[in-house]
Parts: C-alpha cells; structure tokens; sequence
C-alpha cells in the first residue's frame, strides 16, 4: 500500500502544484459567480430556478467535465510527455496497481478543484435563497462526473498527446449534442450520471415530491437527464465499472505497448 | 572446448537473442545478439546507431518487435519483480521538477519496496555526492546535478543489473570522475552496469568490455583495449585546396604518410595515417614546390565515420 500511497501523493503534487490548476480553479467558480450575479438581481425563486437550469448543467456539464478532461488526460499523459514514466514503470508494481493509484489521484485532483467550484455555488445558492439541502447532492453528483471523465482521460491521456482537444471533442459532441438529442443513448452520458446522481438525492424515492418539489423543479431535472433515471447508485455503479474497465485497460496498454516513444 | 564469442559472457545476467525494434518502417535495432555479465560493459556508437533501443528493450521500456531478451533470467516485458532488481539512468531528463532531490529518490525507494526509505535515499544521494542539495526542487539543479540525482534515484534499490544512458552528459570533469569511481565500485561488487555512449573516451574510462553499434547493427564486440587499437588503425581523411593541386597530389604520394591522394573538382582528398606528421610536412613540401595552400582541413572524423570504416571498411 505504500506505493499506491506514494503514487497519489506525487501525482496529486504533479498535477495540483502547478499553474495550470490557478486556471482551472478559476473556471471551477465561474457557475457560482454567475449564479451570484443572478441571485444579487432577481428574487429568491428565480435564483433556485436558475441555479437547476443554468449553474448545475454549467457545473456538472461544463466546467467539472473541463477540468476533469484536462486532470484526467494529465495524470499518466504527463508522465509520458516528461519521460518520467519509466521512473514510475520499472519499479515492481504491478501495471493495474499505477493505473489505479493514479485514477485515484486524478479523480481526487479533480474533485478538489472542480468540487470547490461546485462547493462555492452550494454556498451561494444557500447564502442568497437559504436552501442548503442540495450542498451534499451536487457534491457527490460532482465526485461521480469527475470519476467518470477522469477514468477515460486518463487512457487517452496514456495514448495520445492530444487527449485533451478529443476529450473536448467528445465533450461538445457526444456529451453536450449526440446524448443531449437522443434519450436512447443519455444513459451513456457521463454528466448525465452526475445529474441523475443529484435527482436521485434530492428526490430521494419520492422522485418529484421530496424535499417538497414543484412539477415545474422536475421538469427541469428531467430536461437535464434527457431519459436517464435519477438514480445515486445507478450512477454511482456506472462510473465504478468505467473505472475498473479504465484502469484493466491501461494494465493492458502498459505491459502490451512500448512505455516510452 | 570452443570459444566464446567476443559478443558473449561466459555466466549472463542479460540475454539477448536476435533481438530487432521497428518503429513502423524504419528499423532502430536489428538482429542483434550478445549478453552482459557482472562488471561494466560500454554500449558504443554514433547518435542513432540504436544504442538507447536497445538498452530500452533491456530495461523492459520498450517491447523488441523480434526476438527474445531476458534480464535475470526474467522477461522484463512481463514479470515486473525483476524491477526490484534493475535500475536505470535513463538519457531523457526523466525528473520530477517539482520534487526536492531527495523525495526524488525516496519516492523510487518507495516505489520499490524498499524497507527503509528515508534511509536508502540518503544512502544513494550521498554515494553521488549530492548531500547538499537534496533539499532544493530539482527543477533548480543543473544538468550535472539532475544526471546524478538520476543515478541516486537508479541506484536507491541497490540494483544487481544497472543500465546507464550517456550517464556524464551534463557533469562537470570532477563529477565525471567521482561518477566513473562509482561506477567502477558497482562493478567491483559484481554488479552487471550496461554504459551507454556515443563517446570513445568515456566508454573507455569505464568499461572493460565494449560493444559497438551502427546502424541497429552490432558491429564489434570486444575488449576496450582492442576496439581502441582498432580504431587507431583508421586513416584519417584531409581536404587540401591549393593553386596546383595536382602537382601537389604528386609530390604527396611519395610521403610515407599518405595512405592515398584523390582529386576531385581541384580538391585534393589525402588519407593519411598521422595528421600530425601530415601537418608538419605540408608546409614545407608546398613551400618546396612553390605552390599556395589555400585550405587544409580534416574530414570526415566523426565517430559515424569511424563505426562506418569499422564495419564496412571505407
């Protein structure tokens, strides 16, 4: 377990002490500054109104997936790029053992980076409507979002250099067009799980009536989920085998491809 | 009983058996088979000749496209234990600049399995003598110094086979020499240490046993010593511009030191064994026969040339 720790601990440095996460953390508080922007000029019921159509897709849609593209596609991407991976591979480790440290180091990587910008807009919402039920729900519909990207950035990451413009790519087309038009393949969105994470917390089994939901609130969750079933541990489970086909994948790739180019 | 083969030890720590890398069309290692034992065995030969290929392959880095290696009687490629007893310097500034040097090395110690780290690091950041500067980010360091913090952090496992590539490149004379004693001390506790260069001289003041590479190809394998006589041995090429050249192309032939003359679009083209003796001549031989040197200028001397006349003869 020592090496698995001491993998974390120097990608978590390699990845979030440097000056790339200043920029990330910046986008990270975009949705909240928006949404403090709204909340200061509009009433209370607008502003809750908002923060589900405006902030929590730009949250979870956009700025948790950028950030998680970029983190993700840095965290073995990196080692490649710097030729430190053969400080990290020929060491007696077993390949799934780096690929799971190092998908755990970027999802927390992400999670602090992205989950403070999310943090920040559960903050705002509660200081301007003073509702703070749905801090926990977006809180882990952003772990979810995170690992999801996360796990596939980091085997493009290993692949290519350019994994972070696919990562974009994908992020626009499949994600933001493709699942966004055609609720048979919304189930594959990984935002989507994310959001149906946060519906499946807020309204709990009692989806539409918890927490005291108004028609007009689930309507616009299930705009947001395009067909997917709110769920946490639906969603919870989709990410998980992402993770576990990520990191099998990337044991593969390392002992079946050459380390260094 | 018959005799080894210069390009094999009598009890091998490294196997390799016609082993060749492609990297699409072009082949960066081809059909080369020879092994290494305990002791410092220099890997020589120009800038692309395939050496880094190959030590790569040996480290497990990159998989051969044929063949078959094995280090420690281990396929690097698919047991990972072997690691724990191999350490590589590689050439690529393959450092963490955002780690102090010594959670550099302590982080390969841990990655390793090593009982104490905090100990076995300071043990290898002593050995190459950078005590000092082990609590200061690496991406401060200079060349010299992240060469050696790279052979702290090889050496941090206590490796029974070490690969080094161009481990000098960077230091300075008197950290080359403190290297080279490591070096050797390693091979003296009967350590396998694989030295990768592009450089004569240094291979020599390491290793024992040298094999040359050219072209992916193995091209001479033997003691220091007998590659070195073999590379004296090679005439030296010199480009003379003059007013008269073939005048001068002549009178040179007749010298006891040129080995040929060739004009070509009034330039001469003079092999000689001993550019100095050459040197001293010239003048006076032109002066002798009233002709104007415009330009004396040795040729083809670099070590591509050299490997090329050791395999092919031109």
């Amino acid at each position: 377990m020592t090496r698995f720790f001491a993998i974390i601990r120097v990608t978590l440095i390699q990845l979030i002490g440097r000056r790339r996460s200043i920029g990330l953390l910046v986008l990270a508080a975009v949705p909240a500054g928006i949404l403090l922007l709204v909340g200061l000029n509009v009433g209370d019921r607008e502003t809750e109104e908002f923060f589900r159509t405006g902030a929590l897709p730009l949250v979870l849609g956009v700025t948790v997936p950028i950030i998680a593209i970029t983190l993700g596609a840095g965290s073995l991407g990196d080692e490649r790029t710097h030729k430190t991976i053969s400080y990290l591979a020929l060491r007696p480790i077993r390949r799934e053992v780096i690929a799971a440290a190092k998908l755990v180091a970027a999802w927390l990587a992400s999670f602090l980076v992205a989950g403070s910008g999310a943090f920040l807009a559960a903050i705002v919402l509660g200081a301007t409507v003073g509702s703070w039920d749905e801090m926990f729900a977006i809180m882990v519909a952003t772990a979810i979002t995170t690992l999801g990207f996360v796990a596939i950035m980091q085997v493009l990451g290993y692949i290519t250099d350019r994994a972070v413009i696919i990562g974009l790519a994908y992020l626009l087309i499949w994600e933001g067009i493709v699942t966004g038009a055609a609720s048979q393949v919304a189930t594959t969105s990984i935002w989507r799980m994310g959001v149906s994470a946060y519906a499946g917390i807020v309204a709990g089994d009692h989806w539409g009536s918890a927490l005291g939901l108004e028609a007009r609130v689930v309507a616009d969750l299930e705009d947001l989920l395009s067909g997917v079933n709110p769920g946490v541990w639906g969603a919870v489970v989709k990410v998980l085998g992402i993770a576990v086909v990520s990191v099998g994948a990337l044991g593969v790739l390392m002992r079946d491809r050459d380390l260094v180019s | 009983m018959t005799s080894l083969s210069p390009a094999f030890v009598a009890n091998p720590t490294i196997e390799i058996t016609e082993i060749s890398k492609w990297f699409g069309q072009k082949v960066a290692v081809s059909s080369v088979s020879c092994s290494f034992g305990p002791g410092i065995t220099g890997l020589l030969g120009p800038n692309g000749a395939g050496k880094t290929t190959l030590l790569r392959m040996m480290a497990g880095l990159i998989r051969p496209s044929r063949g078959k290696l094995t280090v420690l009687d281990t396929n690097p490629r698919r047991d990972v234990t072997v690691f724990q007893r191999v350490g590589l310097v590689p050439e690529d500034d393959a450092v963490y600049g955002f780690l102090t040097g010594r959670q550099f090395v302590e982080y390969g110690a841990e990655l390793a399995g090593v009982r104490n780290p905090s100990s076995a690091a300071a043990h290898a950041i002593s050995a190459v003598g950078m005590g000092d500067a082990a609590e200061r980010r690496i991406e401060g360091y200079s060349k010299g110094m992240r060469q050696r913090i790279k052979v702290a952090g090889a050496l941090v496992n206590d490796p029974e086979v070490l690969y080094l590539d161009e481990p000098l490149n960077g230091a300075d004379p008197v950290q080359r020499v403190r290297l080279i004693e490591l070096f050797h001390q390693l091979a003296r506790e009967g350590r396998t240490v694989v030295v990768s260069s592009h450089v004569l001289e240094e291979v020599e003041k390491m290793a024992t046993r040298v094999i040359a590479m050219v072209d992916g190809r193995l091209a001479a394998a033997g003691d220091a010593a007998a590659i070195r006589a073999a590379f004296t041995d090679i005439p030296y090429r010199v480009r003379i511009d003059a007013d008269v050249p073939r005048k001068l192309g002549s009178a040179l032939l007749g010298q006891e030191v040129i080995r040929s003359v060739e004009v070509v679009d009034e330039t001469l083209h003079v092999q000689t064994d001993d550019l100095g003796d050459l040197g001293r001549m010239l003048p006076s031989l032109a002066r002798s026969l009233d002709i104007r040197l415009t330009m004396v200028q040795p040729e083809d001397l670099s070590l591509e040339s050299v490997f090329r006349y050791l395999v092919h003869g031109q």
